[in-house]
């Protein structure tokens, strides 16, 4: 008969002192060598790296301000429907992908990431295409009105 | 004196009483030092009841799941006696259950028939098996066949679960509400649902949560399995059924958002008297309806359909994994064309965003769009068939276990086949002006759902109630409630093509009796609900065996069906607890390593088994090898 | 079969506190940890929530016979201090993750509290733009204008009103968790700052969309 008590000091000993014992954590790293990052490896947390992220985004943060203020100033100079729509989402676009890639780290981010937001980007696209199908025609629903200027149009040929 | 036996513990014999006793002291010693850092064993609550552990809010989803499915069945039986003999009362009992308000004197109001209309299609599909389907089986499974310990947010898990729960008991109680339970259909088109009384708010904030529910829930599988793959677990070594939850999840992510927004915007419509979806000039019972006007109802479509027809693949793709599971293990071969498989189910996932407005045709958006959306809907049936096509070509040339859960397998491919192949006139426009709001459309996608994918729910859970409870149903049960379901299916939904042909309402109160062209084919009414009380009574051996298998099941082994992935090879189980391996399993083969040529010891190779012919290292009361390990005995 | 005893021995052990893998580090074939990923495709979900809306938006609009411009009946300049206001908190945040990154506790709590104010700030001009919209009997059922302007600002400053209480609990455990799990506090900045640029980011589409265009 062996003798089976198991003391304390087994348990919490090294497991790997046994040739092909199991470690004592389930989940323990030496299961994933691979695994020993300490941090994002997207990030350097040197302070020389750190810094210049800060100035860069303060920089963003400044073009990002200036953008606003065009936008705005834009607003006031009562351009055609059409053309004030295009630029305004224009800025907007600029804007949004700034913070997108700088804010948010887009510029340097990994594949499956990249993967996910282009299959998102695909259906909003879908999404903002389909529905519109369903539009009423402006000019047969509501004849004699000029839909650009908000107004009836002017009475031409029978009138009205 | 009798031999003793010997068994292996690391790298050490030892005899089989001694081994226990050190397991014994072992786990008391464990349980001392958690006890020592402060920790206890989690409450009664933590443990049964807000648990963050995969396995029982998988058998929570399950049961709560299984428990609506019942209820929204029941709903159409209602409705399947009113269609069958309308104008004559209620048995007496059927009445009662009803109520008075509902039924004065035993006849069942129109209303209340437009009720259980509504909430039948909601129940089923929001309540029952998506969280079936997704909840229940993905939750149980999925992180066993990765190898993973628990979901990679088991907080967020058990969240979903309890924001489903109260969902699913808030749309119940519109019941009891003034004007009671939704009656616009599942769909909820408006104008009608924005007039309809307060059941339908009750619907929408239900929705919401419903929808945050499998949002949670979608986010947790996806992560799951991109991050918690067992080391060696490559993509093309996943399981069909991970695949398919992975895609039914990207599915849940993207297109349930849109439906959310609508739902707020009804809600704004009709609590805030906004105009979104309510056209201007409308008039109801009579009188003008105040409001701004100017919104758009096939909005309420758009955004409706963008949901609910990739939901229709939700619906179905969980059930072609579980297929897929049940039928490499019955057929004992590696399944037919898994790369196929694969690339079916992706592109499947694709389409499915691309091909809602195929539910629109009879709106008049126009020739173009319409044969835009044709297209796609004809295409998406490639993929569909290319999945069924390999899952048959798999049954070639095999010695079939016809199991329980096979014999559903088996079933779920021509029923599967019959649901698809009937949706495509459905798709084509021209065909779908005819179709469009019959009987044909409930026989198709109630084809394509109840003996599909309920079959596929079967066979799951004949087919893991093992692992999940260390015994197994019966099997003469479980074949007696496979007929009768089988039979009795078919006896409801194949007289509704005929029906649908014919021309005779899906809508209809009275079963078509005042519509001379629905005359020929009413009779079959009689049929389709006997048949359907009939189902009911071919579920009770399930419900029994269910219940009793829990307790009184024949006790199995960890791999009662000599299985091939994770799961069976690598779990603690079957008892609960919290967390999955002793040791991470490392995968070195592909999901379906069946009678493998030149493998002589057994007909499968489970996937945490190594190339060489050199057995694994036991390790000690492991899972991952505890068959290995613990049985290997010497007398 | 033997395997039963062992198995049977798991049942009471199964009480461990579960690890679950890669909740601080990233998995090196992924990239990432499990947090950013999942706030990612909690993001992709967001984007098809407004997406949804902005799809109503430009549905109503063009199917209208007239539309106002947003300017002439919108308080502009106010929803331009707003948008500073928003950009500004954006910076901050990152400006916290970055000093938490350095180590920097005290400094990220700063940037962390200015970030909270901000979205403070914000609220608060929000709901005097709306005080004044009410006062004036504009309501979300007045016309299809206002009926998308409440919706899409309200549901965003929802957003903005969730981000502000995880920030407020960010900050009120942040010595506590630092001092005991640093890397997966900074973690929790970062993803919890991801959200926050994504609801500046719909603003930035809001505001030309509803108050300029």
């Amino acid at each position: 008969m062996t003798d089976t008590t198991i003391h304390h000091e087994h348990s919490e000993g090294n497991p790997d002192q046994h040739a092909g014992g199991p470690p004592s954590e389930p989940f323990s790293e030496e299961l994933h060598p691979t695994h020993h990052h300490d941090h994002d490896p997207a990030h350097d947390n040197s302070p020389e790296a750190v810094g210049k992220e800060i100035r860069r985004y303060l920089i963003v943060f400044g073009v990002l301000a200036v953008l606003t203020a065009v936008t705005v100033g834009i607003s006031y100079l009562h351009l055609p429907k059409w053309q004030a729509i295009t630029l305004g989402l224009a800025v907007a676009t600029v804007k949004a992908s700034l913070v997108a890639a700088f804010f948010m780290h887009l510029v340097s981010e990994r594949k499956l990431i990249y993967a996910v937001l282009a299959l998102t980007v695909v259906f909003f696209a879908v999404l903002m295409w389909g529905p519109w199908h369903h539009r009423y025609n402006a000019e047969e629903s509501w004849p004699g009105y000029d839909v650009d200027a908000g107004k009836p149009a002017p009475a031409h040929g029978s009138g009205h | 004196m009798p031999p003793k036996r010997q068994v292996r513990v690391g790298n050490q014999w030892m005899y089989a009483r001694d081994a226990q006793r050190t397991l014994a002291e072992a786990l008391r010693v464990a349980d001392e030092e958690h006890r020592d850092q402060g920790g206890h064993r989690p409450s009664f609550i933590r443990q049964y009841v807000f648990s963050t552990d995969h396995k029982w809010i998988g058998i929570q989803y399950a049961v709560t799941a299984l428990l609506f499915l019942l209820l929204g069945f029941s709903m159409m039986l209602l409705m399947r006696y009113q269609l069958a003999w309308p104008g004559q009362p209620f048995p007496a009992l059927l009445a009662k259950i009803m109520g008075d308000s509902n039924a004065p004197g035993g006849m069942m109001l129109p209303e209340f028939y437009n009720q259980l209309g509504a909430m039948h299609g909601t129940v089923m599909v929001f309540l029952a098996i998506v969280p079936l389907a997704v909840g229940a089986f993905g939750n149980y499974v999925v992180p066993l066949q990765i190898g993973a310990p628990d979901m990679a947010f088991p907080k967020l898990n058990m969240m979903s679960y309890w924001l489903y729960l109260p969902g699913g008991l808030l749309m119940l109680l519109s019941f009891l509400v003034p004007g009671g339970a939704p009656s616009s259909g599942w769909t909820s088109y408006p104008p009608l649902s924005v007039i309809a009384p307060h059941g339908q708010t009750i619907w929408i904030i239900g929705m919401v949560f419903l929808i945050t529910s499998s949002l949670l829930g979608s986010i947790n599988f996806i992560v799951t399995i991109f991050q918690l793959r067992a080391k060696g677990l490559t993509f093309m070594r996943l399981p069909f059924f991970v695949w398919a939850q992975l895609i039914t999840s990207f599915l849940l992510l993207l297109a349930f958002p849109p439906l959310e927004a609508a739902a707020i915007l009804q809600l704004m419509d009709r609590v805030a008297g906004t105009s979104f979806f309510m056209p201007s000039g409308l008039i109801v019972s009579g009188e003008k309806y105040v409001n701004a006007g100017g919104g758009n109802p096939l909005l309420w479509q758009h955004l409706f359909w963008f949901l609910a027809h990739p939901e229709v693949y939700v619906l179905i793709l969980p059930g072609m994994g579980i297929i897929a599971e049940v039928i490499a293990n019955n057929t004992r071969k590696p399944l037919w064309g898994y790369r196929s498989l694969v690339g079916a189910g992706i592109f499947l996932g694709f389409m499915s965003f691309v091909v809602w407005a195929h539910h629109m045709f009879m709106t008049g958006m126009g020739t173009a769009i319409s044969a835009f959306f044709q297209t796609t809907t004809m295409i998406i049936s490639i993929p569909s068939v290319i999945i069924l096509t390999a899952l048959i070509i798999s049954l070639w040339g095999a010695s079939i276990r016809f199991t329980v859960p096979m014999l559903f397998a088996l079933a779920f491919l021509p029923m599967f086949g019959i649901g698809g192949l009937t949706g495509l006139p459905l798709g084509l426009a021209a065909a779908d002006i005819h179709l469009h709001d019959t009987y044909y459309v409930i026989g198709h996608f109630h084809y394509v759902v109840a003996p599909g994918t309920i079959f596929a729910m079967f066979a799951g859970i004949y087919y893991w109630f093992p692992k999940a409870t260390g015994r197994q149903m019966n099997e003469t049960l479980g074949k007696l409630h496979f007929w009768g379901s089988l039979i009795f299916m078919n006896g409801i939904f194949a007289p509704m093509f005929l029906q649908g042909l014919a021309g005779v309402s899906r809508r209809l109160y009275d079963g078509g009796e005042q519509y001379m062209h629905a005359r020929p084919v009413l009779h079959t009414n009689v049929l389709m609900s006997v048949s359907a009380f009939l189902l009911l009574a071919a579920q009770l051996p399930f419900i029994f065996n269910f219940f009793h298998s829990i307790f009184k099941g024949k006790r199995v082994g960890s791999n009662v069906w000599d299985a091939t992935t994770l799961e069976w090879g690598a779990a603690t189980a079957p008892p609960l607890g919290h967390g999955n391996f002793e040791v991470m399993p490392v995968v070195y083969r592909g999901p379906y390593e069946y009678s493998v040529p030149g493998h002589t010891e057994s007909d499968f190779i489970p996937q945490n088994v190594p190339d060489t012919d050199t057995p694994p290292a036991p390790a000690i009361g492991g899972g991952m090898l505890a068959p290995a390990a613990v049985a290997q005995k010497e007398a | 079969m033997d395997a039963h005893a062992a198995h049977a021995g798991h049942a009471d052990g199964g009480h461990h506190e579960i690890e679950i893998p890669y909740t601080v580090h990233a998995r090196p074939d992924t990239g990432v940890y499990n947090g950013k990923l999942g706030i990612w495709l909690f993001l992709a979900s967001e984007v098809m929530l407004f997406g949804a809306l902005f799809s109503t938006l430009v549905l109503l609009r063009t199917s209208a016979p007239n539309w106002p411009r947003g300017a002439d009946l919108l308080n502009v300049p106010l929803a331009t201090l707003n948008t500073f206001v928003l950009i500004a908190s954006s910076v901050t945040v990152i400006l916290a993750w970055a000093h938490l990154r350095l180590g920097n506790l005290g400094k990220g709590k700063l940037y962390l509290a200015l970030t909270l104010l901000c979205g403070l700030g914000f609220m608060v001009i929000k709901t005097i733009e709306y005080t004044t919209k009410f006062a004036a009997h504009h309501y979300p059922s007045s016309d299809n204008f206002y009926a998308t302007y409440f919706v899409l600002t309200g549901l965003h400053g929802l957003h903005v009103l969730g981000g502000m209480i995880v920030f407020a609990y960010l900050l009120l455990t942040a010595d506590k968790w630092y001092a005991q799990k640093r890397d997966q506090f900074t973690n929790r900045v970062e993803v919890t700052g991801l959200y926050w640029h994504f609801v500046d980011l719909v603003w930035i589409f809001l505001f030309p969309i509803l108050y300029l265009l």
